[in-house]
Parts: structure tokens; sequence; C-alpha cells
């Protein structure tokens, strides 16, 4: 099957260029994670809505130009294939090209676009209420953060982020792992310790001056945090979660990390023009960063692991 | 089976990196991430060039000390588990 065949009429007339139908004149500016982000092209009631949902991440006042721009386009629903969606997983065709990703789905189509001057995008869905047009706006936003953070020289990694001490510059730790590895347990756990958890599902990290820093994203998977809270963190290490009756926190070898980091790396780690770039971002991460292994059971004690992984960062490479 | 003469390549969709003494392996395709040992980093450096099996058999044999007849058994057994992994593929296949 070609790409699109299974959701588009006509898959041959994907758009080209990043153009189209707006929904309206609204606009959105989020500042995060290597932001700002502009959604342009809504109506009303999708920005008034996109407002509450990214509360916390909305920029207000002055902001400068952004460094992501990203269209909202209508299409015909004529244009989109009936699918069955009873007992279906939502996936996407996903097409790479050396300046450019388009990706296809349940009524979504978009095209990013690398371009000289920074990433630019569009993407173009039949659904005007803003509950469902939300959907289609964050699975491209996720990946609008993936390829922003890589540019920058980190990534996105799939993953619980928590920072298990107080105050706004306490360290925080990244506790990476696929689907069913315990994210959002363990991120439950720390909630209910005081701790803060800034996503139990994605997280960007970033490069800076003094260090690599968790920049928090506001996409959640199970566990919703009451409040998002914007402002990066240092990032103390680098956690691959296990679950087991033995808690222990063990360090772990550069290749078991980074294999780590690129598995739970969504997005980029599939694309072949930037897999190079992904390896050479997450490698520095882990000079910089430790590595261990966390293993937690249900009824133990992770809170306390957490808080030793979020000791601050010694300044050598891990082993 | 691969012979000695069975022409080798690394699958399109794999990207690998050397984290001394192990070799990153990522399938895209998957994605999948692998950690390998120095000697399958080696031989998909090797293959980058392009390689019979014998041809990779006799590199590595030059480069690794030990029986030539062991080294060749083990070598031809790696080489079958990298293609079961998906890793390498028969060219013109």
């Amino acid at each position: 099957m070609t790409f699109g065949e299974e959701y588009l009429v006509h898959p041959d007339l994907f758009p080209a260029r990043l153009a189209g139908e707006p929904w309206g004149a609204a606009e959105l500016v989020l500042d995060l994670a290597g932001g700002p982000y502009a959604f342009v092209g809504l109506d009303a009631p999708q920005a008034e809505w996109l407002r509450a949902r990214y509360a916390g991440f909305v920029s207000t006042g002055a902001t400068p130009a952004p460094a992501v721009r990203c269209d909202a386009f209508r299409i015909s629903p004529d244009e989109l294939r009936p699918l069955d969606l009873r007992g279906r997983e939502l996936t996407f065709d996903r097409d790479y090209q050396e300046d450019a990703v388009r990706f296809v789905g349940v009524d979504l189509l978009a095209r990013l676009a690398f371009r000289a001057h920074g990433l630019r995008a569009a993407f173009w869905t039949s659904t005007q209420d803003p509950a469902s047009f939300h959907g289609a706006l964050e699975n491209v936003f996720r990946a609008l953060v993936a390829y922003r953070a890589l540019d920058l020289g980190g990534a996105l990694l799939h993953s619980a982020g928590i920072a298990p001490g107080s105050g706004a510059e306490c360290p925080a730790v990244v506790c990476c792992g696929p689907s069913g590895a315990g994210k959002s347990t363990l991120s439950r756990l720390a909630a209910r310790a005081g701790q803060h958890v800034a996503s139990d599902d994605l997280n960007a990290v970033l490069p800076g001056e003094s260090g690599a820093r968790l920049s928090p994203v506001p996409f959640a998977g199970d566990f919703v945090p009451p409040a998002w809270d914007p402002a990066p963190r240092p990032l103390a290490s680098i956690c691959r979660l296990a679950k087991g009756g033995e808690e222990s926190l063990q360090p772990m070898g550069r290749a078991g990390a980074l294999s780590t980091l690129v598995a739970c790396s969504p997005y980029v780690n599939t694309d072949p023009f930037r897999a190079d770039r992904l390896l050479s971002n997450l490698d520095r991460l882990l000079h910089s960063t430790p590595a261990y292994q966390l293993t937690f059971a249900l009824d133990g004690a992770a809170p306390d692991l957490l808080a030793r992984a979020g000791e601050r960062p010694a300044l050598t490479a891990v082993q | 089976m691969i012979q000695l003469s069975t022409p080798l390549r690394r699958k399109s969709d794999v990207r690998f990196r050397h984290i001394p003494p192990e070799t990153l392996v990522i399938r895209q395709s998957g994605p999948e991430v692998l950690v390998l040992n120095g000697v399958a980093g080696r031989i998909l450096e090797l293959l980058d060039r392009g390689a019979t099996a014998g041809e990779l058999v006799e590199k590595l044999g030059g480069e690794y000390s030990g029986d030539a007849g062991v080294i060749e058994s083990e070598a031809m057994a790696f080489l079958e588990e990298l293609v079961s992994a998906g890793v390498l593929e028969v060219s013109g296949a």
C-alpha cells in the first residue's frame, strides 16, 4: 500500500505546499521547548479552547518571532476515505524526505518543512469541533517539538519527567520507557509523595550553558498534572524504568543508555535523514548526564529512588 | 542459509554507531534498537563497501587472532544471526 492510500481518496494529491484554506484568522502562540510555536489559521472557538488546554504555556504580551509556525487548514471530508475505527489502533503513514516529513492518519494530513530559516508546518483536517480539532493539532504539535528539540541539539523523550525535590530550580529526573514500562505509575507514586511531575508521557531535554535541562511540554499520558509548570529545570539524570520486586538504582553503560534514549525518541527515531543527528545529540547528552536503571515496585520506595537519582549531576562522563 | 559466495549488505533502514566496546544498531522500520558487540560494528563498516560473506570472513580473520576454521564458522554463524535479526540482507535477493 502506498503512502496515504489507506486514508485518502486521492493520495497523489497530498498537498505539496504549506497552503490551503484556513479555519479562521485567530492564532495561538505557545512558549515552550525551543519555541515560541505559532499556530495560525484557527477559528475563534478553536483558539479559545486551545488557550484553555495549554494554559501556562500561552504567550502573552510581546513575544519574539515564532521559532516554529504551523498553519491549520480545512479539508473536505470527501477527500478522506471512510474508515471503521472500531478496535483500530490509530497510527500514521509517514514519508520522510531530506527537507520535509509528511504524515497522514485518520482525518489528518500534515507536512513539516525544514527550511533555512527554521521549521515550518501545516496540517489539514476536516474537523472544526474544537475538542476533535485539538486531537489533530496535538498530533502535529508533538512531532514539531520533537524536530525542534532535535534541531537545538536535544530530544523529545517518551518519559516521565519528575523533580523529586522542592523549589523551581530543583533538578529533574527523566525516566524513559515504552508504554507499559511504568511511567504513569511512577508519576502517581511521585505525586503522592509530594514530588513535582512535569509529564508522565513526553519531556523535552535541551542543552543549556550549564548542562542539559528538562523543558516541560503539555503532553500527558494517563496522569495529567493538576497544573502545568512551563519552567525548565536542570537535568540531574536519565533513568531506564523497570518494574521489579527488588528496587534499585544502578548505573548504566553508555551503549545501553543510548539504546534506551533512541528507542524513546518518538517521530525522529524512524527518520532516516535525521537519525545520525539524533544519535549525536543523545550521545552528547550522556556525556554530561548520568544514566541509571531504576527498578521500582508498586509498594516500595520509588520516591526515595527518584530523590537519589535527582541529586545534582556530577560533571563527569558516565561510565 | 548463506554461503561464502553470498553477497551481503546492510539493510537500508539500519543505522549504527560504535560505542566501544559495543555497537548500537537501530532498525528504523521497527523501530528497534540493538546493542551488539564490536564485531558487528566492524562487519557493518566492511559491508558499507560491499562484500560477500567469504570476503568478510577473510577480513575478520586478518583482524582477530585464532584458528582460521573456528573464526570462519563463528563468523558465518554470526552473519546468519545478523540476517535473521534484519540487520543484513542478501544483495540482489
